[in-house]
């Protein structure tokens, strides 16, 4: 599904070049839901940006669904993404001048337009908002505001969904709601979820963690576990 | 498609919530205010031409010494235009032993085409409205005609080899009075001309073809007759009858002209303000949308469309409003007016809402252009700034649609050229003065107290923000205060030029024996008559002692001078409104002559102090020695002389004398008794036109007025988007401020210090540069003298506090009344 290899992103500051991801390489099965973890400034939201196509790395390549993005030119990226990716944000990200059907129905309609109503809709009822609907963003709390957003990103069934920080605005017992109406969502649209967080549980829950340290990765929980197993295994044999 | 929904939905919520506010306001003034002045201008230049066609008698005119083509008058008639013959010459008129040089006027059935033709049977009578020529046989004769001939209505009079009876007395003509047409006035039957038999070969003649009808069918035959035209025939326009009404009217058509371009121009600068605001605000919208998906030009395109459709908004609010303000001001100047105001054009409306557009365009898109350039990842990092777009590409739009504007209102490249270069040095000029004024201000600051410190040192931090303040302010008030003085300038300058007991009649023809009596009625009568000035006729016919011809190149012969007699007069008293330019006047008898010219004609004919011109009066010729140069103001209504002799120069030469003087409606009767007194003397009545021109300037002054209301507008309109410009900003950091401890009254103090000097240093920027401004103006445009203005140097930086510092404090109430958390969560 995804394939992440030699990823390199290295920017130009007053005291030279400064390297934010080093030599990054993982891949990320179809379905899998995997974290991305570490302290602040360790990449991670570099990490997801490249591996979404919203920037260009400076060496390696990031092959999703089969296509390299990093071949690709800013538009062609754009229409990928259309087609293909969905996003999930701290700040929820929505268009405050639209209503949450509008908001909603706008990824859809960017894809293709047809039914885009019909199906925001469902979607909204789905994430417990049927009936806020006509409602602009700032009529919403932040945990309502997220669940619009979520909706939002299932709306165009994107095959792989990255959400950065998705709980990191909001109190504790409304995160947990977002979470499980993330992954409720996740298993049942079938789509692999890359998500950035600091938040433990949410890591937990995921299939896999990927943790980076000052631009490496420096754990990837299933390499730990594939290594366990091979040890457990040579150990038992 | 989804780029239009998707435009449509953003730009209704954004107009819903205010966001699009001050960009539609700007433009809805801009548009308003310059609908209503081009409407009020078209209507009232098309009405008063009209008016003034009644003054030529036809809307055009084709006149020659030969009789004018038939194919003319076919085109004519195709094209559904009214046409009236007319035949005009001069002939001898005798009635008994009186024998009177005349100006014949032989008309056809359909004079007049325009204007009044009243005939009565008395002189200086009401008289009745006249259509159509004398009947066959019959004569109308003017006032001055009779009494010279000594006849009355009723009696005969013969004409060339036939009799007629004079069937009634000309009160008013069209197409009368020429200032150098001195025979009375006879008007006869078209079809009589033959039987009399003056029309000779070789007589002089002057065959004219009047023309009336629609604007367009005129228009389409005025530029097809151009080249039909020999070399001796002429075409007069509507204006050509009355030129003081020309220049007072173009005159005051070039201010509003200018003033609606400079309320454009400011509703410009408020409309690039808030475009980029609200780019700035849409930075994330633009981040996200690519994160969607969408691409770059997809993106721009929502955006532009979203402007666009402001842009129709603010243009069609803006034109209906201009409209019912212009109908207004129409009601309201009903009696001022023409009876009849053409009815508004469409294409008036389209033109405005066009320049508004491209004014838009060029003045917003800078701004939106940035939108395009926003990287996705700012979704993910928000201190990514998208690719500030270049300044000089900002300017080069704005620049680009100004110039179309102007050049599609002024017509003129030239003047086009030096505004924007004279506005782009302006605009520099402010920017540096603004910035070195910021410095001292820095400077002062420092030993006050810690709120005046915070609030200067603010300006100081964010120094682009500031110096685009503190220009956009300036260059308002500059606007404002330039339109504001031009107005009392013209206004004054009229009424000085016009006073109410201007001269509004000539009298001429006056024998030398004849002055003091003539003086004497005056008196009696209580008649304000100007100086009386001898006058004698005669032709250039040497410069410098050489033919004209071996002087001027053939081109450049056109002066009045060289085509036909001046009047020529000596005086040593210097003339009222006359200006010395070079040289000394000194004119009183000396042993050679020596003459005064006009500047002018001494630059047509390319003459200078020093220089020598020789006159042919009958069979004597001058030669005279140019000792001065003068100035002349051709619309004051006085006895004026392109050349003056010398006191005694001219004595030995026959003359006459020429007087001017003022005489009230009342008073018109004493015309007669003018005329039985003084029975060779002319009088030449301008009471018509003048009123016209008076009507004019009246109606002119009210527009002025009216169109300063709109620039002041506009001037808000710029006010609200500066101050808005820097809300956001201004908020965060009072948020800041109050949560680390600061009180409302602090704050309170350092915004309004803020605003304290940037109201101070605009107003003295515009001090500066409105002065400088209209020094340009007058100069060039009005041609008027330019004056120093000492009020604008003390008003100026109180009308910048005056309007800033209110503006400011109502613009960023949400300042102090917001509590920091609801800021710093938004953030």
């Amino acid at each position: 599904m995804l394939s992440v290899t030699q990823l390199t992103k290295q920017v130009a500051t007053h005291s030279g070049e400064l390297t934010i991801l080093n030599d990054i390489e993982f891949q990320v099965d179809s379905g899998e839901s995997v974290a991305i973890v570490g302290a602040s400034g360790s990449g991670k939201s570099t990490l997801l940006s490249l591996m979404a196509g919203l920037d260009a790395p400076t060496s390696g390549s990031v092959i999703l669904s089969g296509q390299d993005i990093t071949q690709l030119d800013e538009d062609a990226r754009a229409q990928f993404r259309a087609q293909n990716v969905g996003f999930v944000f701290q700040s929820f990200h929505l268009l405050t001048t639209l209503t949450a059907l509008e908001n909603v129905a706008l990824p859809l309609e960017i894809k293709n337009g047809k039914g885009a109503y019909d199906e925001a809709k469902k979607l909204l009822e789905r994430v417990g908002l049927g009936d806020r609907v006509d409602h602009y963003p700032n009529q919403m709390s932040g945990g309502e505001q997220q669940r619009v957003a979520i909706a939002r990103a299932f709306a165009a069934e994107p095959s792989i969904l990255f959400a950065d920080e998705p709980t990191g605005n909001l109190d504790t017992k409304t995160g947990q709601n977002i979470i499980e109406l993330l992954f409720e969502l996740n298993q049942s649209k079938g789509t692999t979820l890359v998500l950035v967080t600091h938040d433990l549980k949410l890591a937990d829950r995921c299939d896999r963690q990927l943790e980076l340290s000052a631009g490496q990765l420096i754990r990837d929980s299933l390499r730990d576990s594939e290594n366990d197993k091979k040890a457990s295994e040579a150990t038992d044999a | 498609m989804l780029s239009f929904s998707l435009a449509w939905k953003l730009f209704w919520r954004d107009w819903k919530s205010g966001e699009l506010r001050i960009l539609i306001f700007a433009l809805w003034v801009a548009i308003g205010g310059l609908t209503a002045v081009t409407l009020l201008v078209d209507r009232i230049d098309r009405g008063m031409t009209k008016e003034a066609s009644q003054v030529l008698g036809a809307d055009l005119v084709i006149s020659g010494p030969r009789p004018i083509k038939e194919s003319i008058k076919a085109k004519a008639e195709s094209l559904g235009l009214q046409t009236s013959d007319l035949l005009w010459f001069s002939s001898v008129v005798v009635s008994g032993d009186k024998f009177q040089l005349s100006s014949v006027r032989a008309v056809d059935n359909a004079f007049p085409l325009a204007g009044d033709l009243k005939i009565s049977d008395r002189p200086f009578t009401e008289g009745e409205e006249t259509k159509g020529a004398p009947k066959p046989g019959t004569v109308w004769l003017s006032p001055r005609l009779l009494n010279l001939l000594s006849v009355e209505v009723g009696g005969q009079i013969q004409l060339g080899v036939s009799q007629f009876t004079v069937a009634g007395v000309i009160i008013t003509e069209p197409g009368g009075s020429s200032f150098f047409n001195f025979s009375p006035t006879i008007m006869m039957n078209r079809n009589d001309v033959a039987a009399t038999k003056v029309v000779q070969p070789g007589s002089r003649l002057n065959y004219r073809l009047a023309l009336s009808g629609d604007e367009s069918d005129l228009k389409a035959f005025d530029s097809w007759v151009g080249d039909e035209l020999n070399t001796s025939q002429r075409k007069l326009g509507a204006m050509s009858g009355a030129p003081q009404l020309g220049s007072a009217l173009g005159r005051a058509k070039n201010y509003l002209n200018l003033s609606g371009v400079l309320g454009l121009l400011l509703g410009g600068i408020a409309i690039a303000i808030a475009a980029n605001r609200y780019a700035n605000r849409h930075f994330d919208h633009s981040a996200l949308l690519r994160c969607m998906g969408l691409k770059k030009n997809q993106v721009l395109t929502v955006f532009c469309l979203v402007l666009l459709m402001s842009g129709f908004t603010g243009a069609l609010i803006g034109s209906v409003t201009g409209y019912f303000i212009n109908e207004g001001l129409i009601v309201s100047l009903a009696d001022l007016l023409p009876e009849q105001v053409p009815p508004p054009r469409t294409t008036t409306f389209l033109i405005s809402i066009v320049t508004g557009l491209t004014v838009l365009i060029g003045f917003a898109l800078p701004a939106l252009i940035r939108i395009r350039s926003v990287q996705p990842m700012r979704i993910l990092r928000r201190d990514l700034e998208p690719l500030k777009v270049s300044n000089w590409v900002s300017i080069g739009f704005a620049i680009v649609a100004l110039a179309l504007v102007l050049y599609w209102y002024a017509q003129n490249l030239k003047l086009v050229v030096s505004v924007i270069v004279g506005g782009g040095v302006l605009v520099m000029l402010c920017l540096a003065a603004a910035n070195g004024l910021l410095k001292v201000a820095r400077r002062w600051s420092k030993s006050r107290s810690i709120a005046v410190k915070f609030g200067i040192e603010h300006l100081d931090r964010h120094k682009s923000a500031s110096l685009i303040q503190i220009s956009a302010f300036g260059l308002t008030l500059t606007l404002i205060l330039t339109i504001l003085l031009l107005r009392n300038e013209l206004i004054e300058d009229w009424k000085a030029q016009l006073p109410q007991d201007a001269p509004n009649h000539f009298l001429v023809n006056i024998q030398a024996e004849e002055v003091k009596p003539l003086q004497t009625f005056f008196e009696e009568q209580q008649i304000k008559a100007s100086d009386v000035y001898p006058m004698v006729r005669g032709r250039v016919t040497q410069i410098n002692e050489k033919d004209p011809k071996e002087m001027i190149p053939e081109g450049e012969r056109g002066h009045n001078s060289l085509r036909r007699e001046l009047n020529l007069t000596w005086s040593s008293e210097f003339p009222e409104a006359n200006q010395l330019i070079e040289g000394e006047w000194d004119m009183g008898p000396q042993a050679k002559p020596v003459i005064s010219v006009e500047d002018r004609m001494a630059s047509a004919l390319g003459l200078s102090l020093g220089d020598s011109l020789t006159f042919t009066v009958g069979s004597d010729a001058i030669t005279a020695e140019i000792t001065s140069i003068r100035e002349i103001e051709w619309d004051s209504f006085q006895p004026n002389f392109y050349v003056i002799f010398n006191e005694g120069a001219l004595d030995s030469l026959p003359s006459t004398y020429i007087t001017s003087f003022y005489m009230a409606p009342e008073q018109k009767l004493l015309l007669n008794d003018l005329v039985e007194q003084f029975p060779t003397q002319s009088v030449i009545e301008l009471d018509v036109i003048l009123n016209e021109v008076r009507k004019v300037l009246d109606k002119a002054s009210l527009a002025v007025e009216v169109v300063l209301v709109f620039v002041i507008l506009a001037g808000l309109a710029v006010l609200f988007a500066t101050t808005r410009a820097t809300l956001d900003e201004k908020l965060y950091e009072s948020a800041i401020l109050k949560t680390l401890g600061a009180g409302r009254s602090f704050v309170r103090k350092t915004t309004l210090v803020e605003y304290w000097v940037l109201g101070i240093l605009s107003g003295g920027l515009a001090a500066v540069a409105t002065e400088g401004l209209a020094f340009v103006l007058y100069h060039f445009i009005f041609k008027m003298p330019p004056e120093f203005h000492w009020w604008i140097w003390v008003g100026a930086p109180l009308a910048g506090l005056l309007m800033v510092v209110p503006a400011g404090s109502v613009g960023n109430r949400k300042v102090l009344s917001l509590p920091p958390i609801a800021v710093l969560n938004e953030s």
